[in-house]
């Protein structure tokens, strides 16, 4: 058995279908991120949020339900978020979230777990998707933002609502038209780099080594959050690809699901256009920990 | 006429200049080439039907912001703002403030800019039209449906009446089991039936339709796949895909004979045959063809199942 054979022509069609299938989205979140830029006054989010924090962070990630974005789209949209005045806790708990927390991956996830618990999958997946995205939002709220936030991210401007107030409708379209370029193309590199890694995982090796993986839990949860990492799925389709994976535990297959879209790779060099290095790898790894721990010490076996 | 940041505000001459071409050329080029591949119809490899469309509006707004770029006055641009700056294109106009203005054609800015064209470039050299023999045996060819309580959902084909002297009959595996008495009842009867693999796959799945189906004539197209240890087989494979092509699942039949001369690894054919299920180990009986002729067939104008 060959573990890696590369073919350049398969790697360019993998990497070249998950941006034909992500960029779309990256453009329409970076367009909302240049209007919510242009239109929203500052401090505006920070006013209409609850005066709770924790209840903050609760709702936040429930924003999904009403603005469904995936994570190619969410990271720009977070980052204005951040520039308008949104706590970076209730941010980063809807960008995180979001991608799991909304009607099409609910859909998506009962659709391809026909005949195997569909309804308890989706909700388990919901459910601790939730749960890990407010638990990290919690301890951000302990962290100051230029902490963990890029200098770009975390340069939040004093409140100037009443100054934008008098701007003429062409200039808030061409700064929006002008930040929406500048998010895009900020980010888009990012999303090429992870997807190229992600290529070349998904074509050149060989998935016959990873079938042993499944004989224990704890290496079956583990390693199908490592392939959740590398594969660099979307989250409305990732489903569709844990439900074939039948020789894993159903909790291998809920790590695949909640791990994958809280970080994988193409994810991790997003993130590094707004966080800190130390932030985006204490992320992976506490996620993953929580996730790793919940999926291998809690029975989450269907009725 | 409004001054531009650093064209007119001579801070950083024709690297300046160049620096703010970058981003508009990028984003115009992309959306060329998102617009150009839906034009065409060349998306079926690369992303399920749905996208598409999503893939045309996205080419539309980023011609249209990159075209724009190209013609706003740079302080109309940052409209809340007196001064005047060296803003590369589409370089973070309002989220850099409190940083370094004159973005010149620096590193970052080159690296980002290779990055973004590097996909392009390889589109246009490579010019994939399929996946290789190397990805299917790398991800493994599902031979049977995982087991289900409840019918997949594919594509409904209505029942048609069928003469005498016809020719095989379309079947869509949801018609078989939204109506099982009735098309269970014609299944097999005689005739080659065209068959998807996905759709043999499903009929695997079901008791009563592997008894109906067993040793009937069916005629099924896919790709050729080499069995490496019995020359006497080969594979007919499907990809089956959700979302694009990243996340595409090797669907495949085992089929008995000889695959013709001439024929590479991954061409298109077409098999006609009788059907046979093998219980070669624990779970679905898998399916078999015994091939009684293979010949060259035309590409389908979708490569993919979904």
């Amino acid at each position: 058995m060959t573990a890696f054979r590369f073919s350049l022509n398969d790697f360019t069609l993998s990497l070249l279908s998950v941006l034909f299938e992500g960029l779309p989205f990256l453009v329409f979140g970076t367009l909302i991120s240049g209007v919510i830029d242009a239109f929203v006054p500052s401090g505006w989010f920070r006013r209409a949020m609850p005066r709770s924090r924790f209840l903050s962070v609760a709702i936040s990630g429930l924003f999904g339900l009403i603005f469904p974005l995936c994570e190619c789209g969410i990271v720009p949209v977070m980052r204005r978020l951040i520039r308008k005045g949104v706590p970076p806790a209730c941010a980063v708990t809807y960008m995180l979230a979001a991608p799991i927390v909304n009607p099409i991956t609910l859909l998506s996830t009962l659709a391809a777990f026909q005949g195997q618990g569909p309804w308890w999958m989706a909700s388990m997946r919901l459910g601790l998707g939730y749960a890990v995205a407010v638990g990290v939002g919690l301890l951000v709220l302990r962290l100051r933002p230029e902490a963990f936030l890029r200098d770009a991210a975390a340069d939040v401007p004093a409140d100037d609502a009443a100054a934008e107030g008098d701007r003429p409708l062409a200039s808030r379209l061409a700064q929006a038209l002008r930040c929406s370029a500048a998010d895009f193309l900020d980010v888009a590199a990012f999303l090429v780099m992870g997807a190229a890694i992600a290529g070349v995982f998904n074509t050149a090796v060989n998935r016959e080594i990873i079938a042993p993986l499944a004989s224990s839990t704890p290496l079956a949860v583990a390693s199908l959050m490592v392939g959740a990492v590398v594969l660099s799925l979307c989250s409305t389709s990732d489903a569709f690809i844990a439900a074939t994976l039948t020789q894993f535990p159903f909790s291998a297959k809920l790590a695949f699901l909640i791990f994958g879209p809280v970080f994988d790779l193409k994810l991790a060099f997003m993130y590094n256009a707004v966080f800190k290095t130390w932030f985006v790898a204490l992320l992976a790894l506490g996620s993953g920990a929580a996730i790793f721990w919940v999926c291998v010490n809690i029975s989450l076996q269907p009725f | 006429m409004a001054s531009r940041c650093g064209i007119d505000g001579g801070s950083g001459g024709w690297r300046t200049r160049v620096a703010e071409s970058l981003g508009p050329l990028t984003l115009v080029c992309w959306g060329a080439v998102f617009l150009a591949y839906f034009g065409r119809g060349d998306l079926a490899v690369f992303v399920a039907p749905f996208f598409r469309p999503l893939v045309a509006a996205a080419g539309v707004a980023l011609a249209a912001v990159g075209f724009g770029l190209c013609v706003l006055p740079r302080r109309s641009a940052c409209g809340h703002h007196d001064h005047d700056h060296g803003h590369g294109a589409g370089a973070g106009c309002c989220e850099e403030h409190g940083h370094s203005h004159d973005e010149s054609l620096s590193f970052g800015l080159v690296v980002r800019t290779v990055t973004l064209f590097l996909p392009l470039a390889l589109l246009f050299s490579v010019r994939p039209e399929g996946f290789s023999a190397t990805t299917v045996r790398n991800r493994g060819i599902i031979r049977a449906a995982p087991p289900t309580d409840k019918p997949l959902e594919v594509e409904v084909a209505a029942p048609a009446a069928r003469a005498p002297d016809a020719g095989p009959r379309k079947i869509g595996a949801e018609a078989i089991f939204s109506e099982p008495e009735q098309h269970r009842a014609t299944i097999g009867a005689g005739g080659a039936e065209e068959l998807t693999v996905y759709e043999i796959m499903v009929l695997s799945a079901d008791p009563e339709l592997r008894q109906k189906m067993a040793d009937a004539r069916v005629t099924v197209i896919g790709q050729l796949v080499h069995d490496a240890k019995n020359g006497a087989r080969f594979d007919l494979v499907r990809m089956f895909v959700v979302c694009c092509a990243a996340d595409a699942r090797v669907l495949g039949v085992k089929v008995e004979g000889a695959a013709p001369a001439g024929i590479e690894e991954m061409e298109w054919v077409q098999v006609e045959g009788t059907l046979a299920f093998e219980q070669s180990g624990p779970g679905v009986p898998q399916p078999t063809i015994r091939a009684a002729r293979v010949e060259k067939a035309d590409e389908p104008d979708e490569p993919f199942l979904y």
